[in-house]
């Protein structure tokens, strides 16, 4: 009996051991992993500015025919894509060691999504897409930029894809005692970048601004997740516990976690 | 190009051409930055390391190079890094105004940076006109300075 209790005490002390050193082995692969992003994040930005110095060098010539101007401000809109890119990688990375600090403070859900609104309405103009805020009278404890990033990211994606006439929705609302937040869109259909199914470039650029979306929900204790809207589009929704707490809510609900949603993950859904 | 354009400055303040110090290890970044800032009517002295920043700086304080009116630096440089070459500079009795260029996009080295003394932090990917336009209000605050000595 008592070599029995030995023996299930040692083996509790060698699975804790095992445990901790697995954890500690993740810690470091973290670590090494937004090391190295931070690293390619600096390099890559390094040659952007090269580029954008370029770009805006020749643009500055009078004399250079319109057709020419048009193709640097696509040259220069690339850039700003691939510095975003970057940028939301090396947040990622963070975010996933550790590394980066969320500062919360008590913020309105109306505020919030106005901010999100003025980004994206210029989008939306040009684009032939409205934008309609549904917004409740609710406080809400979170890092205010990063949910601006969150609900920016989801709603400059449901501009992308839905249609001329089309609406985008972003609704903040109280919900179990949380903040609920949701972007709405009327896409028709998948987009089919690559007949392969292999993803595209914007697929990819997509699924990195996902990830860091679905990071920034994760560090408040939210779950990003992703349904079917009846009368078609699709809506991205998640939500913060009003009092700070990390409860991850939505668990039991009809729908998808948004990575899964992902064009490599199967569906394509515009991410 | 076109014609050779004169930065704004005030009156009687600066007669000659203001001298810009450039320190990047990008070969391109300088060398774009620096046609700009010649074509703006800046005398240009560039550098690709922190160690040859320093040796210029030494060389205008003996008098052997001209005495910078602004100078730039890239933060992430061989040798000394920006930071570094600023540290150095702040035992200077007369310090030009100093810019610093970054591809880290951490705002602690924004204020690390003017805890040390910097004129201004511009982060990479920045468009011409933002250098030109933060080199120049670097000239006239050393004039500005200058003239009320």
């Amino acid at each position: 009996m008592r070599s029995r209790q030995a023996r299930s005490c040692r083996e509790r002390a060698a699975a804790h051991a095992r445990r901790e050193r697995l954890e500690a082995d993740v810690r470091r692969a973290a670590g090494a992993r937004e090391a190295l992003l931070s690293s390619v994040a600096h390099d890559v930005r390094a040659q952007l500015a090269a580029v954008t110095m370029v770009v805006s060098s020749i643009a500055r010539d009078e004399a250079l025919p319109e057709a020419h101007r048009r193709k640097l401000v696509f040259l220069q809109r690339a850039a700003k894509r691939i510095e975003r890119l970057v940028d939301d990688l090396r947040e990622v990375g963070q975010l996933e060691a550790g590394t980066l600090a969320l500062e919360r403070a008590l913020e309105g859900a109306s505020s919030i999504v106005d901010d999100v609104v003025g980004l994206i309405r210029p989008i939306a103009a040009e684009r032939g897409v409205v934008v309609v805020a549904s917004v409740s009278d609710l406080t809400v404890p979170c890092a205010r930029d990063r949910i601006v990033k969150v609900l920016e990211r989801l709603g400059s994606s449901a501009v992308g894809a839905t249609p001329r006439g089309g609406t985008v929705r972003i609704r903040a609302e109280p919900r179990g005692g949380r903040a609920w937040f949701a972007v709405e869109d009327e896409r028709l259909s998948a987009p089919m970048s690559d007949p392969s199914g292999a993803p595209g470039v914007a697929d990819t650029a997509r699924g990195v601004e996902l990830a860091v979306a679905e990071a920034i929900v994760d560090a408040h204790g939210g779950t990003l997740r992703s349904e079917r809207l009846g009368a078609g589009g699709l809506r991205f929704y998640f939500d913060v516990a009003l009092d700070g707490s990390s409860h991850a809510a939505g668990q039991d609900a009809p729908a998808t976690r948004a990575s899964s949603a992902h064009p490599r993950c199967g569906r394509r859904d515009g991410w | 190009m076109g014609e050779v354009q004169q930065p704004e400055r005030e009156s009687g303040v600066i007669d000659r051409r203001p001298t810009v110090f450039l320190a990047d290890d990008d070969d391109l970044f300088r060398a774009v930055l620096k046609d700009e800032l010649i074509a703006h009517g800046y005398a240009v002295e560039d550098v690709s390391d922190g160690a040859q920043a320093l040796e210029l700086l030494a060389m205008a304080a003996d008098g052997l190079a001209a005495s910078p009116d602004v100078v730039v630096l890239d933060v992430r440089m061989p040798g000394y890094s920006g930071l570094g070459v600023l540290n150095v500079m702040r035992r200077f009795a007369k310090r030009p105004p100093t810019l610093l260029l970054t591809a880290v996009p951490d705002p602690s080295i924004d204020v690390l940076a003017r805890t040390m003394g910097a004129f201004g932090v511009l982060h990479k990917p920045v468009e011409l006109d933002e250098v030109l336009d933060a080199v120049e209000e670097a000239v006239l605050s050393k004039a500005r300075r200058s003239s009320r000595v």
